[in-house]
């Protein structure tokens, strides 16, 4: 497989911080588009209820709106906002007593870590970047590491539920998580995090 | 290739290095970030775009220098204070519960004493708008939950907005 360091060279991202910047609301439209999907997994990541991870969103936005003029490097900007959100997150837990408790016990099994319950593993930047490295990989891999980490039961995946999911033969799926994790961690080199 | 991978994160349970985990780690990294199966709620993206006219690109930017009482609880009785500063203009609130439930009410007043238009900044197409009198002092009441700046107006400078606060 290829390294999709192509895709980053035409990063139309800083193109629209500056437009949005200069008043352009369908370059606001087309960031919020953009990321919208990373600001509502870094709430749900953070196990934040639903009525709270829709404020944190909006505040999410508005801390941004109120910054384009100010954001020194655009490039940066899905770490800018996954951290954003990560502290409007943390100020919403610490008011408000309807925040479900995170089950990690896997988690921590797997990282090898003391990680308090509640609180989530990767850093803002890390979870950006592995959000958009995930997202560079190919849809085939999306598709199977997705597929691997929801039907986990027990931190344990049903070769044959998912391979019938997808259509596939279980017995390539070994190969080809090995092969997409591979990609993904070369993606990752890149973005240096 | 690394010839010899670091010991896996430990302690404080953060990942050293996304790059250097081993398969394991990495699937258990990507399940927080894919735990979000659902996409976001279309109408909260929507809002999200919205906000987009209540940018005020020459207004001067209050930042929130204190804020005591954000740790209360949701049915809280403590008073929320806030306090903003601005080159050469403070602002000063407080927000309090209203009688009706899921309704606030915020006292503010502005240093040096000085009548202002103050405008709130929610929705893009409704602004309820109070005057500051003689004495810098305003009231908005039946203040809905949700994030809140101020645009402040004052005779002889530059409109100020207040930095975002959560309100309830």
């Amino acid at each position: 497989m290829r390294v999709s360091s192509e895709q980053d060279i035409a990063d139309p991202v800083p193109g629209l911080v500056l437009a949005a910047a200069a008043g352009d609301a369908r370059a606001w439209d087309d960031l919020v588009d953009r990321f919208s999907p990373l600001v509502w997994s870094v709430c749900r990541a953070h196990r934040v209820h639903d009525e709270d991870a829709a404020d944190v969103f909006q505040m999410t936005w508005l801390r941004l709106l109120e910054n384009l003029g100010r954001i020194r490097d655009p490039q940066r900007l899905p770490g800018w906002i996954a951290t954003t959100c990560r502290r409007e997150c943390l100020a919403v837990l610490k008011r408000s007593r309807s925040a479900t408790v995170m089950d990690s016990e896997h988690l921590d099994v797997l990282l090898g870590g003391d990680a308090p319950a509640d609180e989530p593993v990767l850093t803002a930047d890390q979870h950006a970047a592995l959000w958009r490295a995930f997202s560079h990989l190919t849809a085939w891999c999306q598709q199977v590491l997705r597929a691997l980490i929801i039907n986990a039961e027990d931190g344990r995946p049903s070769y044959l539920d998912v391979a019938a999911e997808l259509g596939t033969r279980p017995g390539s799926l070994g190969p080809t998580r090995g092969r997409c994790l591979k990609h993904l961690r070369e993606l990752l080199e890149t973005e240096g995090i | 290739m690394n010839g010899e991978r670091p010991p896996g994160p430990g302690g404080s349970g953060r990942a050293a290095r996304l790059g250097d985990l081993d398969d394991e780690q990495l699937v258990a990294a990507l399940r927080e970030v894919l735990m979000a199966v659902d996409p976001p709620p279309k109408q909260s993206v929507d809002l999200a775009k919205d906000i987009f006219g209540l940018r005020m690109v020459d207004a001067e930017l209050a930042a929130l220098v204190e804020d005591a009482g954000l740790a209360v609880t949701r049915a809280g009785d403590a008073p929320r204070l806030a306090v903003f500063d601005a080159d050469g203009l403070g602002v000063e609130i407080e927000v309090i519960p209203g009688p009706r439930p899921r309704s606030w009410q915020l006292i503010g007043q502005l240093f040096p004493p000085a009548p202002a238009r103050i405008r709130i900044r929610r929705q893009p197409h409704e602004a309820p708008e109070v005057t500051a009198d003689d004495l810098g002092r305003f009231m908005i009441d039946q203040l809905p939950a949700g994030p809140l700046s101020l645009a402040i107006e004052v005779d002889g400078r530059r409109p100020v907005v207040t930095d975002w606060i959560a309100v309830g």
